[in-house]
């Protein structure tokens, strides 16, 4: 005799992968939002004289709305808000290329709560995705730290793109190297098997739900920092490379492919050398 | 990501209460505590069918040691899972995830729940000889379980683990564990073998 468990009730209750979808969503409306003001600030900065003259009141009004640091230091203020944009970016980039897991996680939770304890492992999932983002929170952090000490130096505009051809093929070459490291394996080894990763690190209960949503997240983390970084090099607030970085990130992840990432690596190295010769130029645009 | 998944095979396991083991159904009487107020045991499960989705799980082994105290709070169990070493990476995680009841099914509904603490999930040599008189549950310098002596029962014999299917209660001869912090070497204690067939989707 065997019992099927039915993983979730059927109920109103919207399904994890509807939850995701819609919190992605979210995040890049809010970065389609903040683009377009951006959009229209970068136009008044890239007037040498409009941006002293007419442009000032304009950009301080958006500055308050939705606000990026365009001109000279940051404020404390700015900080806050450059690192509440690349969290929600890490947010956007990365939930999808999650969702695997934490369904998962959901499925696992519970069927062992139908079983047992039906209340007492209700909002683990939630925990265990704010633990994700909490990791990730964490990497925003110090991503807008260097994008910080990169725009006091004038090494980024104020887009928090690369100025400076060593600077982006630096990072371009960090990348590539990175697709060949050990740790870059380990990481995406256990990023691809989410059953293998709710075995060798499950934790019960709340605090477990939220311990293994950071460690996952560092995993995704020791995965794709480095890929991340390429965003100083292709344009912090350029959408369009943002979707494409976060793409390569999910078909590396799904695909298991051994080959991929290390082709991605010939690529990134190959497009470091043509920056640094100056063969091709540092800003891209799309 | 949905993978349905089934596996049926036979089950074999030994303990330290004494045979029949008490927390057995035994002529419909509702099974009860250890013996000795603490189980202590192995169990083994040999997947004749199975697969986790595209997986196939067919001829795969797992033993699971552990022990628990019926006077501790909600009864919970230490265990370490052993996965036949011959299993591809994919058909290890799902095999540990089977039995350690994190994919549903009967065990997520049952036994799996107790479950507190896993000690670890590792691969090993895992030998299980199943032939009338002679079971044999052999994990490669970690344990030894020999039963050959079937045990007299007055109707049938039940273990939740393997299900509602009715089983064959034996006395072993030996049931050894050296892996520590498990370490028991017994003789003349419970064993059963009974089928078993669960299934799930994940």
């Amino acid at each position: 005799m065997t019992t099927s468990i039915r993983l979730r009730p059927a109920s109103s209750r919207l399904s994890t992968a509807a939850v995701l979808l819609l919190i992605t969503a979210a995040c890049w409306a809010y970065l389609f939002a903040l683009r377009s003001e951006m959009g229209d600030m970068s136009a008044v900065a890239d007037m040498p004289d409009m941006g002293a003259v007419s442009g000032i009141g304009e950009m301080e009004t958006a500055r308050s709305i939705l606000a990026m640091p365009m001109t000279s230091a940051w404020t404390a203020g700015d900080f806050v808000l450059m690192w509440t944009m690349w969290a929600v970016m890490m947010a956007a980039m990365m939930i999808p290329s999650a969702s695997p897991m934490i369904q998962a996680y959901s499925k696992t939770v519970n069927s062992a709560a139908t079983s047992r304890s039906p209340s007492a492992l209700s909002g683990s999932t939630n925990l265990f995705v704010v633990g994700y983002l909490i990791a990730w929170s964490g990497f925003a952090a110090l991503a807008t730290t260097a994008q910080w000490a990169l725009h006091d130096a004038t090494l980024v505009d104020a887009m928090g793109t690369s100025t400076s051809r060593w600077i982006s093929g630096a990072v371009l070459f960090t990348a590539g190297a990175y697709q060949f490291s050990k740790i870059k394996d380990a990481c995406l080894g256990k990023c691809r098997t989410p059953l293998g990763f709710l075995l060798s690190e499950w934790r019960s209960g709340r605090r477990g739900a939220l311990t293994m949503g950071l460690h996952h997240g560092t995993l995704c983390i020791g995965c794709c920092w480095a890929l991340m970084a390429l965003l100083f090099v292709l344009g912090v607030m350029n959408l369009w490379w943002i979707a494409l970085v976060a793409t390569v990130v999910l078909v590396e992840k799904v695909t298991h492919s051994t080959m991929l990432p290390r082709v991605l690596g010939v690529a990134l190295i190959s497009w470091s050398v043509l920056i640094m010769t100056g063969l091709v130029e540092t800003g891209v645009s799309v | 990501m949905n993978h349905s998944w089934s596996v049926s095979g036979l089950y074999l396991e030994a303990c330290n209460c004494e045979s029949i083991c008490p927390c057995r159904s035994h002529d419909g009487v509702p099974g009860g505590n250890a013996t000795y107020d603490r189980c202590e045991f192995a169990l083994s499960w040999k997947i004749e069918d199975g697969h986790f989705g595209e997986v196939d799980l067919g001829g795969r082994s797992a033993v699971m040691t552990g022990w628990y105290a019926d006077a501790e709070p909600g009864v919970p169990w230490r265990v370490r899972v052993f996965v036949d070493d011959e299993a591809s990476a994919e058909a290890h995680d799902a095999i540990a995830a089977i039995f350690l009841g994190r994919v549903g099914g009967h065990p997520a509904a049952t036994y799996a729940p107790a479950i507190a603490e896993v000690l670890g999930i590792e691969r090993a040599d895992i030998t299980l000889t199943h032939s009338e008189r002679k079971w044999r549950i052999g994990v490669e310098g970690r344990v030894e379980v020999r039963a050959s002596h079937r045990t007299e029962a007055h109707g049938p014999v039940v273990c939740g683990i393997p299900g509602a299917n009715p089983g064959t209660e034996y006395t072993a001869e030996q049931l050894r564990v050296t892996d520590k912090p498990f370490q028991w070497d017994l003789a003349g204690r419970a064993s059963f073998v009974a089928p078993f067939a669960y299934d799930g989707s994940f």
